[in-house]
C-alpha cells in the first residue's frame, strides 16, 4: 500500500531532496511508487547524476556524457585512458575501496575495447605520524598491490602527498591506460531497439546497498543496521571478465559495452538505452544473484564488482556463453532495448512490472548551478605574509627530506609489480614521469598524474593551471608531446558557496590550461563531499596526462650520468620571491599556507617546452628534470640521490630562494664538450639559461658554495622517511 | 638454427604469458599458447609455465592448477623425459604444489608484494639451464615481483646440485638463499626470478639471457 | 611488581567469519574447483582461526583481554565478526 506521505518519507530517507521529490512527481505526472523511487535515489545521486558539476563539466568537455573513457591516437592505436576516485569507499574500508577502486577504472577502459595496459596512481593521506592515518595509508598500499598485481597490470607511477587536510578522508585516485586498434573501439551507445541486454561476470549480491529506508534488511545478531554491505573486490574474476570481454568484443554482432559500475545495473542498462535513444525492457528474474533473499531494489541498485553490460544481436548469446564458461563468469540476457524512450523493469518476463518510467526523466538528473562570488578567505590567504625562516638550510633539507611527501615512496612501489606485460620502460623512481612501449614500433605512450592541493586551495585558477602545465612539463622532461588530459576533481561539499566557487574557478582553469597547451580534457570524474564535520578538504584537482614518444631510444631521465658533466637551469633565470606562496618548504617548517603562487606564462611555457623537446630530439642532453614541489635545491638533491653522483656549484643563497617555488624551470645536464652547443642554441631560440655546475662524485656531496650537505647522509634520511615513520609507535 | 618449440601454459589467471612469448621469440624459440585444458601429448621441447595469479592464488597460489588437465600432460612428459620444464614465478608455485619440484613457496618476510631487481649468483653450471654461464662471469640481475616468493624446503628434500642460483641478498627470507632450482633429473627448473623480463636493453636488461641460451644449447647438442 | 597468585595459561580460539552479504572470493573458486572434481558441494565458507594463548591469574580476566583483543585488534568489524571459544589445553 502507497500513500503519498509514505512515498515522500523514502525519498527524504533515501537522500532525495524535497525539490528534487517534487521535480519527480512533476515531471512524472504522478507519484513513483517504492521501488521507483528506489531508482531515483540511485540514478539521481550525486555520484550517478553529476547534479552539482554537469553545469560546469559541459563546458570543459562537450562529450563529457558520452562514453566510458576518452582516447587519442598513436599510430593506428587508440590510447584509452581515464581517472577515477574511489574516496569514500576507502574511508570506510580501505583495502576494498582501494581494490575495488582499480576494478572499477579497469573496466571503464575494458568497456571501450582496450586491452588495459597500465596504472598510476594519486594518493592523499592526513598526517603520517597519526595511527589511524597510518592505517589507512597501509590499508590502501596493500588494495592496490593485492587487486593490481593479480590482475596483472603494471601500476607504473604515481605520486603521494600527506597534508592534515585529508586527515579524516584520504583520496584515492586511479588512472588506467589501455591499447586499441582504432576500428576496434567499442561504444556505450545503444544501436536500436530488439538488441539484447547481455549480463557477464560475478552474481550480484547486496554489496554497497545501504539499509537506509522503511523495507530494512533482515540482520543476522552479527550485524549491525548501520554497517552498509562493503563491496570487496575479486581481482580472479576481474581478471577474467577482461580476457572474456575482450575476446567478446571481437564477435560480430557485439554492438555496444558498459561497466556495472555506481547503481550497477540501474545506470549501465538505463544510460546505455537513453545514449541510443531508446528505452528497454529488465526482467529481474533472468540476473544471476548470490543469495536468495535479496530484494529487487536491491538487484537494481547492488554494486557487485566485476560485472558488464554488452549490448548483443540476437543470435550471438552461444558463442558469448561458450566464452563465460572459459573464464567462470556468469552469462544472461537480462533484458532488451525498446523503441519507446521508456524504461520498465519487471519482475520476470512476463510477469509483475515494477517500474515503467519516462527513461529521460530517469536519466536526466537535475542541474545545480550557483552564481559564485570570491569568498573572502581567497584574499585573506593572499595577504598573508610568507613568513621569515631562521633555520639553516642544512637542517631544512633534512627536514623536508624526512617528510612523507618529499621522502622516497619506495617503500610504496615496491608493493606494485611495475614491470608485469614487459612494456615498462621507465620504472619508478628515475623520471618526472613513465612510459609504455608500444611493442612492434619505436613509439611510446608517456604518462603522468599530477596534482598540487596547496596551490589549488590558495588559487583554485592559477593553481589548476599550474597543475596542467607541471604535468605537460613532466612528460617533456622524458621527451614526450603532451596530448590530452583526464581529470579527478576531488571537492568538499558543492552545497557550500567557498566549494562551489572553487569547483567554477579550478574548470576555468582548465579549459585555459588545456586550450593552450592543445591538450583536450577526454575523460574524467568528480568527487564532492569529501568533508567531515562541516570541513571540506582543499580544492584537489588531479591531472592525468597522456603523451607520445616518438622515438623510444631518445628516452630520457632525470638521473645525472658522469663527472664533470654540467648542470643548466633553463626557463625562468630568477625566483620570484614574491610569489612564492604554497611553497610546500613553508608548510612543513612553519604550518604555513598563504601568499600568492607564482602563475604560468603561457607564451614563454609553450617556447621553453618546445625547446626542451628539441634538445632532446638532438640528443644533446643527458638529463632533465623539471624544477616543482620543494623548489631548486630540492630538485638537485633528489636527482643527486637518485643517480648516486654530487654536485658542485651555485643555486642561491638565501632560504627563499633555495626551496621557493616558482614555475618555468627546467634542470638539464650536458657534456662539457656539448655545453657551448646547449648555449648557442638557446641563444638562437631566445631561451634563458644559466650554468649551475657540475656533477662530481659522490664522495664529494652537494656543495652549492654557502652550503656543504653530505650524500649518504640525505641519502639515510631520503630513503627511510616513510618507513621510520611507520615503524614509530607500531606494536 | 634447430627451431625449438615452445609451449607456453596459461591458467585462468596467468598474466606472464605475453611476455613469456616475447622473451622466448627473441632468443629464437617457437612459442605455441595453451590452455589449461589441454590433455594431449605435449609435442614440445620446452614447456614454460609463466608468471601472474592463476586462479586469483586463492587457497594458495598455485593450489587450483594442480587439477588442471595440462598438469596430467606435462607429469607424463617430465617421466618420459621428452624435454625441459620451466616455471617462473606463479609458474614455479604450480610446480612444487604439482610435486615436481620439492619445497614450497610461502609469504615473504616483509608479509608484502615485493618487486624489485636483485642479484643472482649462478652455483651450478651443469645443469641443461645454466650450461651457458662462464664461471668467470656468473653473477646476474634479475627482477623479482611477487607476494609468496619465499622459498622453503627441508635439507632431506634437496640435494647440494640442485640448486642452480642463489641470491647474494636474500629479499624475502628464502631458505639457504635460494633462489632457482632444478629436480633430481634436472629437466625441471624452477625459479621466483622473472627471467622472462630480461631480454631487451629497453627494458633495462642486458640481450644476453644465460638461461634461455643453455637451454638452447643443451636442445641442440649432439 | 610481583603478583600474589601464579598466572595460568588461557588459550581461546577467536573464529573471524565475513559478514552476511559479503562476498568471498576464496569460498566462491573453491566451490567452483569442488564441484568441477565432482564432490557433492553446497557452499564453501573461508574463515579465519586465531588462537590465542593468555597469561592470566584467572578464566574471567583472561577471557575479557581475548574480547578485548578480538574485537579491537583482530576483526575488521566493516567485514567480519568472530566468536570466541576456550579450548582445553591437553
Amino acid at each position: 500500500m502507497n500513500n503519498s506521505v509514505n512515498i515522500q518519507q523514502l525519498a527524504l530517507n533515501l537522500g532525495l531532496s524535497i525539490l528534487e521529490y517534487n521535480l519527480i512527481v512533476d515531471k512524472l505526472g504522478r507519484e513513483p511508487n517504492e521501488f521507483e523511487t528506489y531508482l531515483f535515489s540511485a540514478q539521481w545521486s550525486e555520484h550517478c547524476g553529476y547534479k552539482h558539476s554537469k553545469y560546469y563539466l559541459k563546458k570543459l568537455n562537450s562529450s563529457f556524457e558520452s562514453e566510458n573513457a576518452g582516447y587519442v591516437e598513436i599510430g593506428d592505436n587508440a590510447i584509452v585512458f581515464k581517472v577515477e576516485s574511489h574516496n569514500h569507499p576507502s574511508a570506510v574500508e580501505q583495502y576494498q575501496g582501494a581494490a575495488t577502486g582499480i576494478g572499477g577504472i579497469v573496466r571503464d577502459i575494458l568497456a571501450m575495447g582496450a586491452r588495459p595496459v597500465a596504472l598510476l596512481n594519486s594518493l592523499k593521506f592526513g598526517d603520517l605520524k597519526e595511527s589511524k592515518v597510518k592505517k589507512i595509508f597501509n590499508g590502501v598500499v596493500s588494495g592496490i598491490s593485492g587487486y593490481g598485481n593479480t590482475i596483472g597490470i603494471p601500476t607504473v607511477a604515481g605520486e603521494i602527498s600527506f597534508h592534515e587536510t585529508y586527515n579524516n578522508n584520504p583520496l584515492a585516485n586511479v588512472m588506467c591506460i589501455g591499447v586499441s586498434k582504432k576500428d576496434e573501439l567499442m561504444s556505450s551507445h545503444a544501436d536500436g531497439p530488439d538488441r539484447l541486454m547481455a549480463y557477464v561476470g560475478s552474481k550480484t549480491g547486496p554489496d554497497g546497498v545501504h539499509g537506509a529506508s522503511f523495507a530494512s534488511k533482515e540482520f543476522g545478531k552479527e550485524e549491525s543496521p548501520e554497517r552498509p554491505s562493503v563491496q570487496v573486490g575479486d581481482p580472479f574474476a576481474e581478471k577474467n571478465l577482461i580476457e572474456a570481454s575482450l575476446e567478446i568484443m571481437k564477435i560480430k554482432g557485439v554492438e555496444a559495452c558498459q561497466d556495472m559500475g555506481a547503481a550497477g545495473i540501474l545506470s549501465s542498462t538505463s544510460e546505455m538505452a537513453y545514449k541510443g535513444k531508446l528505452g528497454c525492457e529488465l526482467y529481474l528474474d533472468k540476473v544471476p544473484i548470490r543469495q536468495n533473499d535479496i530484494k529487487p531494489w536491491e538487484i537494481m541498485l547492488s554494486e557487485s564488482q566485476e560485472r558488464m553490460l554488452f549490448l548483443i544481436e540476437k543470435g550471438c548469446e552461444e558463442q558469448i556463453k561458450k566464452i563465460c564458461d572459459k573464464y567462470m563468469l556468469e552469462f544472461a540476457i537480462i533484458g532488451k532495448t525498446i523503441q519507446t524512450s521508456l524504461y520498465r523493469v519487471f519482475e520476470k518476463e512476463q510477469g509483475k512490472i515494477l517500474a515503467e518510467l519516462d527513461i529521460d526523466v530517469l536519466v536526466n538528473a537535475p542541474e545545480f548551478y550557483k552564481n559564485n562570488v570570491v569568498p573572502t578567505s581567497f584574499y585573506i590567504n593572499r595577504g598573508r605574509k610568507i613568513p621569515s625562516i631562521e633555520e639553516s638550510a642544512d637542517s631544512i633539507l633534512k627536514r623536508i627530506l624526512a617528510h612523507p611527501t618529499f621522502g622516497s615512496k619506495r617503500w610504496v612501489y615496491e608493493q606494485f609489480d611495475y614491470q608485469v606485460g614487459t612494456n615498462t620502460l621507465i620504472i619508478p623512481g628515475y623520471a618526472d614521469s613513465s612510459a609504455i612501449w608500444l611493442k612492434g614500433t619505436q613509439n611510446a605512450i608517456a604518462l603522468t598524474i599530477d596534482s598540487n592541493e596547496i596551490y589549488t586551495y590558495l588559487d583554485p585558477y592559477e593553481g589548476t593551471k599550474n597543475v596542467v602545465y607541471e604535468a605537460a612539463r613532466n612528460l617533456i622532461s622524458i621527451g614526450a608531446k603532451p596530448l590530452a588530459i583526464t581529470d579527478n576533481l576531488n571537492f568538499g561539499n558543492p552545497e557550500e558557496n567557498e566549494i562551489s566557487w572553487q569547483f567554477e574557478q579550478t574548470i576555468e582553469g582548465l579549459i585555459s590550461a588545456s586550450r593552450e597547451l592543445n591538450t583536450p580534457v577526454v575523460s574524467g570524474n568528480v568527487s564532492f563531499y569529501n568533508s567531515y564535520k562541516d570541513k571540506s578538504i582543499y580544492p584537489t584537482p588531479i591531472i592525468g596526462m597522456v603523451g607520445e614518444i616518438e622515438d623510444i631510444t631518445k628516452i630520457i631521465n632525470k638521473k645525472f650520468k658522469e663527472t664533470n658533466d654540467e648542470i643548466y637551469l633553463i626557463g625562468k633565470q630568477q625566483i620570484n620571491l614574491e610569489k612564492i606562496g604554497g611553497s610546500l618548504f613553508l608548510y612543513i617548517l612553519k604550518d604555513f599556507i598563504g601568499g600568492e603562487i607564482d602563475t604560468v606564462d603561457p607564451l614563454s611555457e609553450l617556447q621553453l617546452h618546445k625547446f626542451i623537446l628539441e634538445l632532446i630530439d638532438k640528443r644533446l642532453v643527458k638529463s632533465v628534470h623539471d624544477v616543482s614541489k620543494g623548489g631548486l635545491l630540492f630538485s638537485i638533491v633528489e636527482t643527486c640521490i637518485c643517480s648516486n653522483l654530487g654536485f658542485e656549484g651555485n643555486v642561491g643563497s638565501t632560504i627563499e630562494e633555495l626551496f621557493g617555488e616558482n614555475q618555468g624551470m627546467f634542470i638539464v645536464s650536458i657534456s662539457p664538450t656539448d655545453s657551448s652547443k646547449l648555449e648557442e642554441f638557446a641563444t638562437t631560440k631566445k631561451i634563458e639559461f644559466k650554468k649551475l655546475g657540475k656533477v662530481v662524485s659522490k664522495e664529494k656531496g652537494i656543495d652549492i658554495g654557502t652550503h656543504k650537505f653530505d650524500l649518504e647522509e640525505l641519502n639515510n634520511i631520503y630513503f627511510n622517511s616513510i618507513p621510520n615513520i611507520l615503524e614509530d609507535n607500531r606494536c | 638454427m634447430k627451431i625449438i618449440k615452445t609451449a607456453v601454459l596459461v591458467f585462468p589467471g596467468t598474466s606472464g604469458e605475453r611476455d613469456a612469448h616475447f622473451a622466448l621469440q627473441r632468443n629464437n624459440f617457437s612459442v605455441d599458447y595453451l590452455w589449461h585444458d589441454f590433455d594431449q601429448s605435449l609435442e614440445y621441447d620446452l614447456i614454460f609455465l609463466p608468471g601472474g595469479s592463476s586462479f586469483g592464488d586463492y587457497l594458495r597460489p598455485g593450489a587450483f592448477a594442480k587439477y588442471s588437465n595440462v598438469i596430467k600432460s606435462i607429469e607424463k612428459y617430465v617421466l618420459q623425459n621428452r624435454g625441459l620444464v620451466v616455471g617462473i614465478g606463479n609458474g614455479f608455485q604450480i610446480l612444487t604444489e604439482v610435486g615436481l619440484l620439492p619445497g614450497g613457496l610461502a609469504l615473504n618476510e616483509s608479509n608484502t608484494f615485493i618487486c624489485k631487481d636483485v642479484l643472482v649468483e649462478a652455483i651450478n653450471l651443469e645443469t641443461p639451464f645454466s650450461n651457458s654461464i662462464n664461471p668467470d662471469n656468473n653473477t646476474f640481475r634479475f627482477s623479482i615481483a611477487s607476494r609468496y616468493g619465499r622459498y622453503v624446503v627441508n635439507n632431506n628434500e634437496i640435494d647440494e646440485n640442485q640448486i642452480i642460483f642463489k641470491f647474494l641478498h636474500n629479499p624475502n627470507g628464502s631458505s639457504e638463499n635460494i633462489a632457482g632450482i632444478v629436480n633430481k633429473d634436472m629437466n625441471v627448473f624452477g625459479t621466483m626470478l622473472h627471467i622472462e623480463r630480461s631480454c631487451h636493453p629497453f627494458l633495462g636488461y642486458d640481450e644476453f639471457n644465460p638461461i634461455f641460451e643453455s637451454i638452447r644449447r643443451y636442445l641442440t647438442r649432439e | 611488581m610481583k603478583k600474589d597468585t601464579p598466572n595460568k595459561e588461557f588459550v581461546f580460539e577467536i573464529k573471524i567469519k565475513l559478514r552476511e552479504g559479503i562476498l568471498d572470493p576464496q569460498g566462491n573458486v573453491t566451490y567452483k574447483i569442488l564441484k568441477k572434481l565432482n564432490y557433492p558441494i553446497e557452499q564453501v565458507n573461508f574463515d579465519k582461526s586465531i588462537r590465542l594463548t593468555i597469561q592470566e591469574s584467572d578464566f574471567q580476566k583472561a577471557n575479557t583481554i581475548a574480547e578485548e583483543i578480538a574485537s579491537n585488534i583482530l576483526v575488521n568489524p566493516v567485514l567480519e565478526y568472530y566468536q570466541i571459544s576456550q579450548i582445553q589445553e591437553e
